[in-house]
């Protein structure tokens, strides 16, 4: 392997210390220009939505905030829908979790604890779905749910987001799965627990790491989700939360200071869930085999 | 009675289960089930729904090409192609580059690792709309803190108009890439850390620069892992509504009418047939692209299903 490095000469290269220091001063810069450019938005967004109304709208624009106050926050909560909005976005996504993962669960079990002829179609099945257009699924959903009566209902938008988090989940449980060694139930059987039995009380515990980061995975996609809600949902009362932000931005008047509250509040929920999961996503990105 | 019934239960139960394909198949029975009724059924319909004309089931009439026909020969689509491509293209290019070199940069050990991390990988798990909204008020032409920025720091002296008919495409491709360049980054940044680091001590020892070391022990080891990725956000940006509606609503003058946003626009003066039309045609390139790719740089070699 050193053999690939020879054609280097030594004395070309810059003096060790030197290159050092180099080195460590454009890291840092780096390093500070990413934080501001990422870090940024976000302070912005949070301060924005903290500022008075006489504050918001000045230029030029106080980077720190004269005075705060929580009445953006009043006013969403008091004159807006945004309480319907997230109660509808929290049930939406609940049912989401709820499906994804318990049809993830169970085909995860089953790919890899039985000889399934065509193992490896489905897989590719699953992954062919990803290349599908959410509008070429979006389209169909709206004429099938209109004809069954389903438009504008959330169960709608629980099954079209179902579509789109059902092969990821059945991914990720198929691949946990296979760490979960198979000799922990066979000693279940031999004790004379039943195969469903050891299934649930065995398996399932083994596998929960996987289960927390296919929640988490469905969560984000429900929670993020626009372009199905736009097209299912019109009803104001069945508004979520991603679409009701958005009307804000309509009419004449936009008023920032609640735009950027309600931001606030649709981002806290992951925030808080990359917080205090943060080993249960990475387990889920290196379980992916990505 | 309730007993008989119950060792009748445990009876087919026990059956079952000694019957290893039939428990196996009925496992998974329920997720193929769930499978084709949401996704199977309906691209199958959309691909029905390319041949037909109508507003509803009942009421649709078979025409054929006709809908592809219509689309061949309207200018607006062929547009809607090339600035789907280059939305696609241009914001891939930008996020592979960023999302290496970032990747590249919090590999390195230094202080405060934790911190700059965290803040750096928030970006993906902020909603779209979100993003969308906090740009258009960060890059509002009147109050907007970019604006002020640039004023200050003399690069103009007019505001810029972001959402103009000129820098639209730019700024869409940039805000999107604010949020998805991390996935990427995500990715590399795991290879990243299985790469041996005696390979760099021995390429410095040899005197490679930062340069050489990248060329020669990094970009091997990433390299199968950054084909995969470059696929698999090509096709997401290609398909990507959300950002681009939410921005620009396709404006100005269809300066960022995608092909997503386009057929969008035809369902909302219910020409459903166009509209799945046009979603067709989308899927057909990716598909062509995908074959190719796979075929030229092997991609899967990087994921095992066992």
């Amino acid at each position: 392997m050193s053999g690939l490095f020879e054609k280097y000469k030594p004395s070309l290269a810059l003096p060790v210390s030197l290159d050092n220091r180099v080195h460590k001063l454009t890291l840092y810069s780096l390093v500070i220009v990413f934080m501001i450019v990422f870090g940024f938005p976000l302070y912005w967004m949070i301060v924005s939505g903290l500022k008075p109304l006489s504050d918001i709208t000045t230029f030029p624009p106080h980077l720190v905030p004269q005075s705060l106050t929580l009445h953006n926050y009043a006013r969403l909560f008091g004159e807006s829908r945004y309480l319907t909005w997230l109660s509808n976005s929290l049930i939406v996504s609940s049912l989401n979790i709820a499906i994804s993962v318990s049809v993830a669960t169970l085909a995860g079990y089953s790919l890899t604890r039985f000889s399934i002829p065509y193992k490896q179609h489905i897989a590719r099945l699953f992954i062919v779905t990803y290349m599908f257009p959410p509008i070429m699924l979006g389209i169909p959903y709206y004429i099938l749910f209109l004809e069954l009566g389903l438009l504008n209902t959330r169960l709608a938008l629980v099954l079209a987001l179902t579509a789109k988090t059902v092969p990821f989940t059945t991914w990720l449980m198929w691949q946990f799965f296979q760490t979960v060694p198979i000799e922990w139930e066979e000693a279940a059987w031999i004790c004379g627990s039943s195969r469903t039995k050891a299934l649930f009380e065995v398996a399932l515990p083994g596998a929960i790491p996987g289960i927390v980061a296919s929640s988490i995975f469905a969560f984000a996609i429900a929670w993020n989700d626009y372009t199905f809600a736009l097209l299912l949902l019109s009803d104001p009362s069945k508004k979520v939360l991603t679409v009701g932000l958005n009307t804000f931005i309509a009419g004449d008047q936009i008023f920032w200071g609640m735009l950027m509250s309600g931001a606030t509040l649709l981002v806290l929920p992951p925030i808080l869930i990359i917080f205090f999961l943060n080993r249960y996503i990475l387990a889920g990105f290196n379980m992916s085999s990505l | 009675m309730i007993q008989n019934i119950k060792s009748t239960i445990g009876n087919l139960q026990r059956r079952v289960e000694e019957n290893e394909p039939l428990y196996g198949w009925l496992l998974l029975a329920v997720p193929l089930l769930i499978f084709f009724i949401v996704s199977l059924v309906p691209i199958l319909f959309a691909i029905w729904m390319s041949f037909h004309q109508g507003t509803s089931i009942l009421d649709t009439q078979f025409v054929g090409f006709d809908n592809y026909s219509a689309l061949l020969d309207d200018s607006t689509f062929w547009l809607s192609v090339e600035t789907g491509v280059t939305y696609a293209v241009y914001a891939v290019t930008i996020q592979t580059l960023f999302g290496v070199g970032i990747a590249l940069t919090i590999n390195e050990s230094f202080k405060f690792n934790n911190i700059v991390r965290t803040i750096v990988l928030l970006p993906y798990l902020v909603p779209s709309v979100a993003v969308a909204l906090v740009a258009v008020w960060m890059l509002n032409n009147q109050y907007g803190v970019i604006n002020y920025f640039l004023q200050e720091a003399g690069v103009t002296s007019q505001p810029i108009q972001f959402f103009g008919a000129e820098m639209a495409m730019h700024s869409v491709v940039w805000i999107s890439s604010w949020k998805f360049t991390i996935f990427i980054t995500l990715i590399i940044l795991a290879r990243l850390q299985s790469i041996d680091q005696e390979l760099y001590e021995m390429a410095k020892t040899n005197g490679a620069n930062a340069l050489n070391r990248f060329l020669d022990v990094t970009l091997p080891h990433i390299k199968s892992t950054l084909y995969l990725v470059i696929l698999l956000r090509t096709i997401w940006m290609f398909n990507k509504f959300d950002m681009i509606w939410l921005l620009t609503n396709g404006g100005p003058f269809q300066e960022t009418t995608t092909m997503v946003v386009y057929a969008y626009l035809k369902v909302r003066s219910l020409l459903f047939g166009r509209g799945a039309a046009i979603s067709v045609i989308m899927f057909m390139m990716l598909l062509g692209t995908g074959i190719i790719y796979f075929k030229k740089f092997k991609p899967e070699e990087e994921v095992e299903v066992q």
